[in-house]
């Protein structure tokens, strides 16, 4: 167990400098293109929904298709679509 | 490597007082993936809840100072959370957990009154998450008396983590776990990457969200957004929130509403955003300096991206 402060940050930046070796993440067009419905929200439902969707459905409501986008320093090749969002990240 | 199907099958149902959304890439392998997330999300609020006396979490706060033994769930949940502490040079600290209840948030974040009268706090640091000794040979734990663990830094995010592996080793398909908006992905993911909108509150992705967002595509690895616009509550007028800072006890200053991190797992990438929030402006000299992908939000919207995160072409 490092005691000392240094010695710990020393650590932190030795593994966040791995972070981008590992991780594939790029931009994406049109965030609100809403043309296929994933399931409603199921707050307060203990049943919750299920549903399937396909990816390769287009989408239209201002989307484009040329999307460029930029990559990390990932090892996945940068990709970019204009569908509709899976899941949301926001803090809870 | 992207999945040879297109299709991806969604389940969404409530647990732990979050919102919970699992895909994965073969529909067929849903209800069991389910199934396992949920047993695996249940054994998880047995061991780490705050907030249901049966927890094996709770029944710790009456060790007093002495060696107590641990659950595998929980040491292993433990010993996350001590790492982070460790990583993060005690930027997030389990022993906060008398801090976060004295601030009102002790029970579930849903039965926490919105408004209040003003309360009395005392600004000291949490104990400090050095003062916890915890031995993994003999899987046993022991702190000083009186203090109470928090474990809501990265146990979501370590389930998250859990969980996808589990189920894509089972189903052998490409799998997102979302807890509460800590994503996890495993195995392939489908062709374009799992399309995840960043944003100020996790929720529904039908919903048109507020602020400003943006929708990346994570082909690998994770994604983790911490929050001062989330878990939030008034009391005598003072606007308080869920992240603390172990140094006053206090929520940390809001200089960021969201900060968004990807990394391998979603730990790292949990630690990494909550730490960013409670080191406020300099977070963004340390995350570029690692070349961490990260997105931060300030208090007025403007937006601040480190490490190579995806230009805001999806921003709207």
């Amino acid at each position: 167990m490092p005691d000392q402060p240094d010695q710990a940050r020393r650590l932190s930046r030795n593994r966040v400098n791995t972070v981008t070796s590992a991780v594939g993440i790029s931009g994406v067009a049109g965030a609100f293109a809403l043309a296929f419905a994933l399931p409603g929200s199921s707050h307060g439902s203990s049943g919750g929904a299920t549903t399937t969707t396909n990816d390769t459905t287009s989408t239209t409501n201002g989307s484009t298709n040329s999307g460029s986008s930029t990559t990390t320093n990932s090892n996945q090749a940068p990709q970019t679509t204009n569908s509709a969002p899976q899941a949301t990240s926001g803090g809870s | 490597m992207a999945a040879p199907t297109s299709r991806v099958a969604a389940s969404d149902w409530t647990a732990l007082g979050t919102r919970i959304r699992l895909l994965v890439t073969d529909p067929a392998a849903l209800p069991a993936a389910r199934a396992l997330l949920e047993s695996d999300l249940d054994g998880l609020d047995r061991a780490c809840s705050r907030f249901r006396p049966d927890s094996e979490l709770v029944a710790l706060d009456r060790a007093d100072g002495r060696w107590t033994p641990l659950s595998p769930l929980l040491a292993e949940a433990v010993a996350v959370a001590l790492e982070a502490a460790r990583e993060t040079d005690g930027d997030l600290d389990p022993t906060i957990g008398d801090a976060v209840a004295a601030l009102g948030y002790d029970r579930d974040f849903a039965q926490v009154p919105a408004t209040g009268p003003a309360i009395t706090v005392h600004v000291h640091p949490a104990l400090g998450w050095r003062r916890v000794e915890l031995d993994r040979s003999t899987r046993s734990l022991r702190m000083p008396q009186g203090t109470r663990l928090d474990l809501g830094a990265t146990a979501k995010a370590w389930a998250a983590d859990r969980a996808a592996h589990r189920i894509t080793e089972r189903m052998h398909c490409g799998v997102l776990v979302s807890l509460g908006g800590d994503i996890a992905t495993a195995g392939p993911a489908p062709e374009g990457g799992w399309r995840v909108r960043v944003q100020d509150v996790t929720g529904d992705p039908d919903d048109p969200p507020t602020g400003p967002t943006q929708t990346i595509a994570l082909s690998s690895g994770a994604l983790a957004t911490s929050s001062t616009t989330a878990r939030r509550w008034e009391r005598g007028g003072a606007v308080l929130h869920h992240i603390i800072d172990p140094r006053s006890g206090l929520p940390a200053p809001t200089v960021w509403r969201t900060v968004s991190v990807a990394a391998p797992t979603c730990v790292a990438a949990n630690t990494a955003s909550t730490a960013a929030i409670i080191r406020g402006r300099s977070a963004v000299s340390a995350l570029s300096r690692d070349r961490v992908p990260a997105r931060l939000v300030g208090l007025d919207g403007a937006v601040a991206t480190t490490g190579g995160w995806p230009d805001e072409e999806g921003v709207a």
